[in-house]
C-alpha cells in the first residue's frame, strides 16, 4: 500500500486550550503508514481531545493549534475540506452511537454519502466492513433488523464496520473497549489486531495492558500542562521505522 | 418589595370590591346601562359624556347592534336600547313580559353608499329591483347598470343590524324574511358603521347600507338616491326618501330614574344638537316638515 | 439497677396527620379542573337546550339563522384552509430557522437568535390584527386583485406570522435534545454539515419536529381577533370543486372561531337551536384543538427517538456525488436556512419597528395620561388602568391556583397520573380563547347576572394565564435536587414541613416567572374580554363593586378603533395603543428573563 517513509500522521506541538484556558499538549507524534500506535494517559488528560482535534471535530468552544497533517493534509489550514478528510481518517468514538435504521444501514451510513458508487457496491462493501470488525457472524442473518436490538458490544463493532465501509487509510479509535465487558472487548480487539498493515491505527485508551497488546508504540499524556520533557516519546527514532510490511 | 406590592394589589382590589353586589335595574349603585346601535351609540356616547361630567354613572355598549341592544333589554340586562329601525313585533314577541317603550330621538337615512367612481361613471339612481338583484348577487358589474367597468363587491351588515333591517324592509316589505346571503365570491360581512365605512373606502366598486350621515366628510363616498330620490335633510324629514328611518332609545316601560334623566337629555336642545351634529336630523327639523 | 425504656411519644403509635399543605395544594389544582369544566358544561348545556342537527351541520354549507338552517361546513372548511395556508408559509421557515439557530449558529449566538424569534410571541393577536388591517388586507388586495383584501389567504398571512414563534421554539428544543455525540458520529463519517443534519439529526428529533407542528396548528386553529378583522366574515362559502378552492381561498370566508366572536353568540340567547347550533361549533373546535394540543405536548416530551420500523438500506438512494458537488450542495442547504432564519428574525424587527413608528403617539406619556375620545382617538388612560386592574386581579386569582396545580404536577401526583395531569394542563393552555370568553359569559354574565364585570374578565384572564404558570412551577420543583429532599427527611421533618422549607421556596421563582409570562399572554387577549368584561364607553376610572361593573382595556379598545381604521385619527390611536400593549407585554417577558436564566443556570 504505502510505501515506508510515508506518514500517516505528524503531529507537532499541538495544544488545545479553551478560552484561553491549557487544555492538553504540547503533544507531537508521528505515525508510518501501516502502524498501530497508542495514546495512553489517564482519564481527563485529553486524550479524546487530541484525537478529534485531528480531523477538526473539536466540540465548539476549544481551539487548537500547532501543526498536523494527516495523511499529508494540513488540518490547521483553514479552507480544508475536512469532510472529505474524515472519510479518509475515521474517528470511532467512546460510545458508540447507532442511528435509526437497519444494522446494514448503519454500517452503509457514512458510505452511502461519501462516493459516487452503486447501490450493489455500497453493500458489498458494508458487509465485507462487517467482516473485517468481527461482527458479520452475530448479524448475518438480520442485516436488516434495527440497530437498538444490538448489545453495547456488538454497537461499538457496528461503529467501527460503519468507519471501515469508507476504507480509510487512518482508523482513529477513541477508547474502543472501555464500554464493553471482557469478551466484547477481546472481539473488538481481534478486529484491530486484523487491521494492523493494511491501515493506520491510532488507539487511545487509558489501558496500559490493551495498549501494549495491540500497538508497536505508545505516547504518554501527561495528566494536566505539558509533559515534562523526558516523558515525550515523541521524536523517538523508533517511531520512524517502517511499519510492518504491507499485507 | 413583592410583600409590598401584593398589600398594594389587595386594597386595590378591595377599593375595587368595595362597592358590594348592589342589586336593582340601575346595576352597580346606580350604573345606568346602554346599549345597541351604533348609528345612535355616536350621540349617546357624547350625551353619556356630557352626563358623566355632571355625576352621572352611564356605561354605553354597541357591541350587538340595534337587534343586540334590544335582546339585552329584553333580557334586562340594559336599561336603554338604542336602536335604528322601529321595533318589529317579533320582538315584541319573544320578550312577552318586557313593555318596550320607545322615544324617538331623531331621524337618519340608510343610503346605499358606493364609491364616488361609481356615481362619476353614471350610476346615480338605482330602483327597488335594481337594489334587489345588487344585493342579491345577482349584478356581477357596474357597467350591467350603466355605470364603468368595476366590479361589484358587496359589504353586508350582519343580521340584526338596525341599517340592514331597513334595507331588508324596503327590500321585501315589512316582516318578510330576506333570502339567504348570496353565493357569489364578491361579498362580505362587516359589523357597526365605522367597520362598514372602513370597509368601503378601502375596496374599489363597493356598495354597502350605511348611514347617510356617516359618509360626510369622506369624498371616496358618496350615497346613491333611491328611486331617484336622493337622501337630503329634506327627503328624509318629508319621508319621501324610502329608507329613512327614525333613531330610538328604547325602555322597558316609561323611562323612569337614570333612564328618565338620559332620555331628557338627548331630547333636550343639547341633546338634540348632537344629534344633528353627527349628521342626523332631530326633532325640531323634523317638526318644521 | 432497672432501666426502663422509656416508650417513644408517638414513634409506634403513628397517628397519621392530614397533610394539610397536600390538601390545599389539591383542592387550588381541582379549581383549575373547574374551569375547564365550566368551558366542557356550558357548550354541552347549550348544546342539550335545542336539538342539533349533527349532520346537517357537517355537511351543509348554509348558515342562516332566520329560517333555522345550521350548516357549518363552509366555516370548517374556511378553518382548515386558513390554517393549512398559515402552516404551509410556516412550517418550513420555522423548521429552517430553529435549525439555523440549533445547528448553525455558533452557542454563543444560540440564545439570542432564539429569544429574537420567540419576541414574535410578545406581539399580542391584536396587534397581528391591526397589522392584517394595515398592511396585509391591502397587500392581498394588490398583489391578488382581491378587492378590499378580505380573504381567507389574508388571514393565512397573518396566522403564519403568528405561529412562527412556536414552531420555532418547539423545534429548537427537539433538535437541542439531540445528544452531540450523534451528530459527531456522522461527521466522523465524513458527512458534511447539512448531510449531518439530514441524515443523523433530523430522524432523532422528528417526534419533537412534528410536535411544533402540531402545536402550530392547535394555535392556528383557535385565534379569533386578527382572523376576525380580516377574513370578510362572509357565511356560505364552500369550493364547488377542486379548481374553485385555490379561488375560494381569494375570496372572504368564515371560520368556526369568527363566528363565534360575532354578534350572533350575544342575539341567540342562551337556549334554543340557535345557541344550540353556536354551542356545537364550539365543541368541534374544542374537540380538535384539545386533541393536537395533547397529542404536541406529548410528542414534544419525548427525547431523540429510536427506531420502530426496519429499513432496508436501499430505502431511499441517497444522492452521493462527486465532491465539488457536495459541498456546493451543503453550502446551498446553509444559505436556504440562514436565509429562513433571517426571514423569521426580520419578521420581529419589521413588526417592532411598525408598532413603534406608526405609534409614536404611543411613546408620548401625555397619550398614556389622558381619556380617550370615544371610538376617534385621545388617550389611552382608562384603557391602561383598566388593564392594570384586570392583570392585577388576574395574577391574584392565579398564582394560588397556579402554585397548587404546579405542586401537585411535580410534588404529589405519581408519575402516570401527573403525566396525564401535565398533558391536561397543557391542553387548557391550547384551549381557544373565544371558547374561555364565551365559557365566562355564560357563566358570569348570564348565569350569575353579573353582566359586564371586571371580575368576570379578570377570571377568564386568570384561566388563560393558569398553564403558564402552573408549568413553571413544576418545572421549579422538578429541578429540586433529591438530596436536598432527602436531608430534609432525614432529619425528621414531615412531608408537610418539607414542602413548606425545602420545596416552596424553590418553587416560588418558578411562579414569579410563571406569573410574569402567563400574565404577557393574558394582557393582550381581546375575544374573552368583549363578552365578559368591557364596554365602549362609560367604564372610566376604576369600578365600584362587582356586578355590571365593567372596564375598558387596551385590547379592546385597540380593536374598536381597528374597526374604524378609515379615519386617520381612530387609527394613530390605534397604532399608539398597539404599542403601549406591547410595551406591557413586553416589559412582563422581560422581566422574566432573568428569572429564567437563574433557574436554567440552577438546573445546568
Amino acid at each position: 500500500m504505502s510505501s515506508s517513509g510515508d506518514l500517516a500522521l505528524a503531529v507537532e506541538d499541538l495544544v488545545v486550550t479553551a478560552a484561553g484556558r491549557h487544555i492538553v499538549g504540547p503533544v507531537s507524534l508521528r505515525l508510518t503508514a501501516g502502524a498501530v500506535a497508542g495514546l495512553r494517559g489517564p482519564s481527563g488528560s485529553g486524550k479524546s481531545t487530541v484525537l478529534r482535534a485531528l480531523v477538526g471535530l473539536l466540540p465548539a468552544g476549544l481551539e487548537a493549534e500547532g501543526g498536523r497533517r494527516v495523511l499529508g493534509v494540513d488540518v490547521a489550514q483553514p479552507g480544508t475540506d475536512l469532510a472529505c478528510l474524515r472519510a479518509r481518517a475515521a474517528l470511532v468514538a467512546q460510545t458508540p452511537v447507532v442511528f435509526p435504521a437497519s444494522i446494514l444501514a448503519n454500517a452503509a451510513f457514512g458510505l452511502r454519502h461519501v462516493e459516487r458508487i452503486s447501490r450493489a457496491t455500497v453493500r458489498r462493501r458494508s458487509e465485507a466492513a462487517l467482516v473485517e470488525a468481527g461482527l458479520w457472524d452475530e448479524v448475518a442473518n438480520r442485516l436488516d433488523a434495527p440497530a437498538e436490538q444490538l448489545s453495547v458490544g456488538q454497537r461499538q463493532r457496528l461503529c467501527l464496520a460503519r468507519a471501515l465501509a469508507l476504507d480509510p487509510e487512518l482508523l482513529l479509535l477513541d477508547e474502543p473497549t472501555s464500554a464493553l465487558d471482557a469478551e466484547s472487548g477481546a472481539a473488538v480487539e481481534a478486529a484491530v489486531c486484523g487491521l494492523a498493515g493494511r491501515r493506520s491505527v491510532l488507539i487511545v485508551s487509558h489501558d496500559t495492558a490493551q495498549l501494549e497488546r495491540l500497538c508497536e508504540l505508545v505516547v504518554t499524556l501527561g495528566r494536566t500542562g505539558p509533559p515534562p520533557a523526558s516523558e515525550v516519546q515523541a521524536s523517538l527514532p523508533s517511531l520512524q521505522q517502517p511499519g510492518l510490511p504491507p499485507g | 418589595m413583592t410583600r409590598r406590592l401584593l398589600l398594594a394589589s389587595v386594597l386595590l382590589l378591595a377599593a375595587a370590591c368595595g362597592g358590594g353586589g348592589a342589586e336593582g335595574g340601575d346595576g352597580a349603585a346606580g350604573t345606568l346601562r346602554v346599549s345597541g346601535s351604533t348609528t345612535v351609540n355616536a350621540v349617546a356616547a357624547d350625551a353619556a359624556e356630557a352626563l358623566r361630567a355632571q355625576g352621572m354613572r352611564i356605561t354605553v355598549d354597541s357591541q350587538g347592534g340595534s337587534a343586540g341592544g334590544i335582546a339585552q333589554l329584553g333580557a334586562g340586562e340594559v336599561d336603554i336600547a338604542m336602536s335604528s329601525k322601529p321595533i318589529a313585533d317579533s320582538d315584541r314577541t319573544a320578550f312577552p313580559e318586557v313593555d318596550f317603550v320607545p322615544t324617538e330621538i331623531g331621524k337618519d337615512a340608510v343610503g346605499v353608499i358606493v364609491r364616488r367612481e361609481v356615481i362619476d361613471g353614471g350610476v346615480t339612481s338605482l330602483n327597488r329591483e335594481q337594489l334587489k338583484a345588487l344585493f342579491e348577487g345577482r349584478v356581477r358589474n357596474w357597467s350591467e347598470l350603466g355605470g364603468p367597468d368595476l366590479e361589484v363587491f358587496i359589504y353586508d351588515k350582519e343580521p340584526g343590524r338596525g341599517t340592514r333591517e331597513v334595507l331588508d324592509a324596503y327590500l321585501y316589505g315589512k316582516g318578510v324574511k330576506a333570502p339567504p346571503p348570496p353565493q357569489s365570491d364578491t361579498y362580505a360581512i362587516v359589523g357597526g358603521n365605522e367597520e362598514t365605512r372602513t370597509k368601503l373606502r378601502s375596496t374599489p366598486g363597493s356598495v354597502g347600507p350605511l348611514s347617510s350621515s356617516f359618509i360626510e366628510g369622506v369624498p371616496q363616498l358618496a350615497a346613491l338616491a333611491v328611486d331617484g330620490v336622493e337622501p337630503s335633510p329634506a327627503n328624509v324629514a318629508n319621508d319621501r326618501y324610502p329608507m329613512a328611518r327614525p333613531l330610538f332609545l328604547l325602555t322597558d316601560g316609561p323611562p323612569a330614574g337614570a333612564a328618565k334623566r338620559f332620555v331628557d337629555y338627548v331630547l333636550s336642545s343639547e341633546g338634540q344638537e348632537l344629534v344633528t351634529r353627527h349628521g342626523y336630523l332631530n326633532l325640531a327639523d323634523l317638526a318644521q316638515k | 439497677m432497672t432501666t426502663t425504656a422509656a416508650a417513644p411519644t408517638g414513634a409506634t403509635r403513628v397517628r397519621r396527620r392530614p397533610d394539610r399543605v397536600r390538601v390545599a395544594a389539591t383542592g387550588l389544582a381541582g379549581m383549575a379542573g373547574l374551569a375547564l369544566a365550566v368551558v366542557v358544561g356550558f357548550l354541552g348545556a347549550g348544546l342539550l337546550s335545542g336539538r342539533v342537527q349533527w349532520g346537517t351541520l357537517l355537511t351543509s354549507a348554509t348558515w342562516d339563522p332566520a329560517r333555522l338552517d345550521f350548516g357549518a361546513a363552509a366555516m370548517i372548511w374556511g378553518t382548515a384552509a386558513v390554517a393549512v395556508l398559515a402552516l404551509a408559509l410556516a412550517v418550513p421557515v420555522g423548521w429552517g430557522a430553529a435549525l439555523a439557530v440549533q445547528e448553525l449558529a455558533p452557542p454563543r449566538w444560540r440564545r439570542f437568535l432564539r429569544g429574537a424569534v420567540e419576541l414574535l410571541a410578545v406581539f399580542p393577536s391584536i396587534v397581528f390584527g391591526l397589522l392584517g388591517v394595515a398592511f396585509v388586507r391591502p397587500f392581498v388586495s394588490s398583489v391578488a386583485d382581491v378587492p378590499g383584501g378580505d380573504s381567507l389567504l389574508a388571514a393565512g398571512l397573518v396566522l403564519a406570522l403568528m405561529v412562527l414563534p412556536t414552531i420555532v421554539a418547539v423545534a429548537v428544543d427537539a433538535l437541542a435534545a439531540v445528544p452531540e455525540r450523534v451528530r459527531e458520529a456522522a461527521a466522523a463519517c465524513g458527512l458534511q454539515p447539512g448531510e449531518v443534519i439530514r441524515a443523523a439529526v433530523l430522524p432523532a428529533a422528528r417526534r419533537g419536529m412534528g410536535a411544533a407542528v402540531l402545536l402550530a396548528l392547535a394555535r392556528a386553529l383557535g385565534e379569533t381577533i386578527a382572523v376576525f378583522l380580516v377574513v370578510g366574515r362572509a357565511d356560505g362559502r364552500f369550493p364547488s370543486s377542486v379548481g374553485d378552492l385555490l379561488t375560494r381561498l381569494l375570496r372572504p370566508g368564515q371560520t368556526l372561531t369568527t363566528k363565534l366572536n360575532g354578534p350572533e353568540s350575544v342575539l341567540a340567547g342562551t337556549s334554543g337551536p340557535h345557541w344550540a347550533a353556536l354551542c356545537a361549533l364550539g365543541l368541534v373546535l374544542l374537540v380538535v384543538v384539545a386533541a393536537l394540543t395533547a397529542l404536541g405536548s406529548r410528542w414534544a416530551g419525548v427525547g431523540p427517538v429510536g427506531h420502530a420500523r426496519g429499513h432496508g438500506h436501499t430505502r431511499r438512494r441517497e444522492l452521493s456525488g462527486a465532491r465539488a458537488w457536495r459541498r456546493a450542495r451543503d453550502r446551498a442547504v446553509r444559505v436556504s436556512l440562514a436565509a429562513c432564519l433571517a426571514v423569521g428574525v426580520g419578521s420581529v424587527v419589521a413588526i417592532a419597528c411598525v408598532v413603534a413608528i406608526r405609534g409614536a403617539t404611543g411613546l408620548d406619556p401625555r397619550f398614556w395620561f389622558t381619556a380617550s375620545l370615544g371610538a376617534s382617538g385621545g388617550g389611552i388612560r382608562d384603557q391602561l388602568a383598566g388593564t392594570v386592574l384586570l392583570v392585577v386581579a388576574a395574577a391574584l386569582l392565579v398564582a394560588p391556583v397556579g402554585l397548587g396545580l404546579g405542586l401537585v404536577l411535580a410534588e404529589y401526583a405519581r408519575p402516570r397520573p401527573a403525566r396525564w395531569l401535565r398533558t391536561l394542563t397543557l391542553t387548557l393552555g391550547g384551549v381557544p380563547s373565544i371558547l374561555l370568553g364565551l365559557g365566562g359569559y355564560w357563566l358570569f354574565s348570564t348565569q350569575l347576572g353579573w353582566g359586564k364585570s371586571w371580575l368576570a374578565g379578570s377570571a377568564v384572564l386568570a384561566v388563560v394565564a393558569l398553564p403558564p404558570v402552573a408549568v413553571a412551577v413544576a418545572a421549579a420543583v422538578s429541578a429540586l435536587p433529591p438530596e436536598r429532599r432527602e436531608a430534609a427527611l432525614a432529619l425528621g421533618l414531615r412531608r408537610e414541613q418539607v414542602v413548606l422549607s425545602v420545596v416552596l421556596p424553590r418553587a416560588v421563582p418558578g411562579l414569579v416567572t410563571g406569573l410574569l409570562l402567563g400574565l404577557a399572554r393574558a394582557a393582550g387577549e381581546t375575544a374573552p374580554l368583549l363578552f365578559t368584561a368591557t364596554v365602549f364607553s362609560g367604564a372610566g376610572g376604576l369600578p365600584t363593586g362587582v356586578r355590571d361593573s365593567p372596564v375598558t382595556a387596551l385590547p379592546t379598545h385597540i380593536f374598536t378603533l381597528a374597526q374604524d381604521a378609515a379615519d386617520p385619527a381612530a387609527l394613530r390611536s390605534a397604532w399608539g395603543a398597539a404599542l403601549a400593549l406591547v410595551i406591557v407585554a413586553g416589559a412582563l417577558v422581560l422581566a422574566a428573563v432573568p428569572a429564567r436564566r437563574r433557574m436554567e443556570v440552577e438546573r445546568a
